[in-house]
Formats: C-alpha cells, sequence, structure tokens
C-alpha cells in the first residue's frame, strides 16, 4: 500500500488508539503495525509531534521489568482533533469510494 | 543490522536536533527493543521492521516543521515553544549572553557612575587646585593639584568605560544574537568583517592609560595630603604634650625649635586642612 496513504492516516489512528486509554508507546506501535502494516519505526514520531502540539502528553510509569515506561494519555484538544479527523476521514472516505464506483462503472462503459 | 548499529545510525541521522531531545527519541527506541527483545525477537528483526534509522530521523526533522496546528491559544504557544527544531540548542549560548550582558550593564552603570562622580570631583578639586595655585603654591596645595589632575583622568576613563558599553551594545550584543538566532534556524551565519577594530583598540587603550595615570596622580595627591596633616598632626602633638606636662618648656619649643621645624606647614592657611 502507498506509504503517503498510510502517514496521512497514521496520527489519527494514533489519537483513536488513545482515545480507548493511556498506553504506552511501544503498545501503540504494535497494535498499528499489525492492523495497518506499517514500520514500527513510524509511529514515534507521530507521537513525538503529537506531544509536541498539545494533543497528548505522557508521564512516567516505573515497570516492575525494567526501565520506567513512557505512557501517553490524550488531552481535550487531542480528543477534539481525532473527532474531527474522524468525520472527515469518514466523508472522504466515502466521497472517494463512491467516485472509485463511479468512476469503474465509467471505465467500464468505456 | 544490530540494535546499537541502529542506534548509532539514528543518532547521527538525528544531528540538527539538539542533544536533549534526542535523548528522549532514542530513549522511545530503546523502549522499543526492550518490549519486543521480551517476546523473543531478536535484533535483526526487530530493526527490520522498525525501518531505515536515516529516514525514520527524516520524519522526525519534517515533523517539527510549524504544521497547522489546532487553532486555539493552547497549542499555538505550544507551537511556538517547541517548533523551533532547537528551543534549548542555545541554552549554553543563551547562560553566556546573559553573562556578558549582565557584565556590559554593570559596566554602563559603572561607567557613567565612574564619569559623573570622579568628573565632578575632578571639577570641584579642580577649580580649588587653580583657585589656590594663583594665591600660592605649597606642598599642600601640590596634592591637590595631582588629585585634580587624576580626577580628570579618571573622567576620561568613565567616558571611555561608557564608550565601550554602548560599542557592546550596538554591536557586540546584535553578533551574539545573530548567532544564537542562526543557531536556533540551523542556518550558518556568514562571517562578517570585523570593522571599528581600531576605535575598538584605540578606546581601550585609552581607557587603561587614563585608569592608571588617574590612580598614580590620585595616589600621589592623597599621599601629600596625608604627608602634610600627618606632618602637622605631629607637631600639634607635641605642642600639646609640651603644655601639659612641662609648661615652663613650652616656650622655648615656640621660640626655638617650632620655627624651624614647620615653617612650610605654619604658612598654610587654617582653611585648607578643613577642606579636606
Amino acid at each position: 500500500m502507498n506509504i503517503q496513504f498510510k502517514k496521512g492516516v497514521l496520527e489519527m489512528c494514533v489519537l483513536l488508539e488513545l482515545c480507548k486509554g493511556d498506553k504506552y508507546g511501544y503498545e501503540i506501535s504494535s497494535s498499528l503495525t499489525k492492523a495497518i502494516d506499517i514500520s514500527d519505526g513510524s509511529v514515534y514520531p507521530v507521537l513525538r509531534r503529537l506531544k509536541q502540539e498539545g494533543y497528548v502528553s505522557s508521564y512516567l510509569v516505573e515497570s516492575s521489568e525494567g526501565a520506567p515506561r513512557k505512557y501517553y494519555t490524550i488531552t481535550e484538544h487531542g480528543r477534539a482533533l481525532a473527532d474531527n479527523s474522524l468525520q472527515e476521514w469518514k466523508t472522504f472516505s466515502s466521497r472517494v469510494n463512491m467516485l472509485i464506483e463511479n468512476g469503474g462503472n465509467e471505465n467500464d462503459t468505456k | 543490522m544490530t540494535r546499537s548499529e541502529f542506534t548509532r545510525r539514528l543518532s547521527s541521522a538525528l544531528g540538527s536536533i539538539p542533544q536533549n531531545e534526542r535523548g528522549e527519541i532514542l530513549n522511545d527506541y530503546f523502549e522499543h527493543f526492550e518490549a519486543e527483545l521480551k517476546k523473543g525477537k531478536t535484533e535483526e528483526e526487530i530493526c527490520a521492521s522498525l525501518g531505515n534509522p536515516e529516514e525514520i530521523a527524516r520524519s522526525y526533522i519534517d515533523e517539527s516543521t510549524p504544521s497547522q496546528g489546532y487553532n486555539d491559544g493552547y497549542s499555538n504557544s505550544k507551537n511556538y515553544e517547541n517548533n523551533g527544531v532547537n528551543t534549548n540548542a542555545a541554552s549554553t549560548g543563551e547562560i553566556v549572553l546573559w553573562t556578558i550582558a549582565s557584565m556590559f550593564f554593570v559596566l554602563i552603570a559603572g561607567g557613567f557612575f565612574l564619569c559623573m562622580f570622579f568628573g565632578g570631583i575632578g571639577i570641584v578639586f579642580g577649580s580649588f587646585t587653580v583657585s589656590w595655585i594663583s594665591f600660592t603654591v605649597t606642598e599642600f596645595s601640590s596634592g591637590f593639584v595631582n588629585i585634580g589632575i587624576g580626577a580628570i583622568f579618571l573622567m576620561i576613563f568613565g567616558a571611555c568605560l561608557s564608550v565601550i558599553s554602548i560599542w557592546c551594545c550596538a554591536k557586540l550584543f546584535p553578533t551574539y544574537f545573530r548567532f544564537i538566532s542562526s543557531r536556533i534556524s540551523g542556518k550558518k551565519l556568514p562571517k562578517q568583517k570585523k570593522k571599528s577594530k581600531v576605535f575598538i583598540i584605540v578606546i581601550l587603550i585609552l581607557l587603561v592609560v587614563s585608569l592608571l595615570t588617574a590612580m598614580i596622580l590620585i595616589s600621589t595627591g592623597v599621599t601629600a595630603l596625608i604627608h602634610d596633616n600627618i606632618f602637622e598632626f605631629l607637631v600639634d602633638l607635641v605642642h600639646d604634650f609640651i603644655e601639659r606636662h612641662a609648661p615652663d618648656a613650652l616656650i622655648y619649643w615656640e621660640v626655638h625649635i617650632f620655627p624651624y621645624i614647620s615653617d612650610s606647614v605654619c604658612s598654610l592657611p587654617d582653611a585648607l586642612p578643613s577642606l579636606i
């Protein structure tokens, strides 16, 4: 799948993951890579930018097994952005789907 | 690729990102490695699924360019704080800058203070000196002359100090600010030609020379004054001593000794000591 496609929705997916509850970086990374087949390394830069822009915040939790884990939690702004993005995504994808169906029909007829 | 190779390549590719932020980023991957290793994956596998370290680094550097954030005050201020790649890049530079800045502000204040204070003293002493010289020249007044001229040199010193402080504000600080902003924006600073070097060297020489001259003149002047005062004081002391313990000998002291040893002291006007 085209890498640009994935990049575009990655931010939204990260936010939606965090809407379900606080998670640490690796958890988000592994659940997303399982679902949408992106490289593991692509989630951390997104998380970092979201944090810098105030959509998520992080806190450290001491772990019984080794180094403390950095947990991410979504902020109100992040939640608003997630809702917004999801809405946009839904309209956008449905329109694209429509276009594809129409286009497909057109192609068929030609 | 091994874990250490991945980390090294990522770290060096993140070169333009400041040290502490780079550390945070590398820590994210440290955690990732730890978690994956616990799952039983090999370093090779983990690196393969992470992807190319240079590409990852590029996404950090691209990510940190300004993006259209959610339009409210909070995220805007956040953007303002964090979007410049190096929020903390200039921390050392800033410390140096503010140390120097505060030093020079003290110098400015000190320069004007010295200029006015010693200049004032110079004028007062100078005028007294001139008026005194026109009447009589004695040991005592030479002390005044020295202090007066020394104070005028101190005034020059203060003026030079002020000029240097102003120069620092006008030339040195902007250069420093440019240097620091160039570090923040990541652009290289074009090298500047060094102008006004001669001017500032002349001022510096004048500064040192005027300070030294002033110090020498004033110290000799003060020494002369103290010398005179002590002499007079000792004469008075002897006089009091004789008066108290051997009043009979007082006439002998006043007639036969005192005129010889204190000719110059006695010729001083009574007003002078009270001026000091």
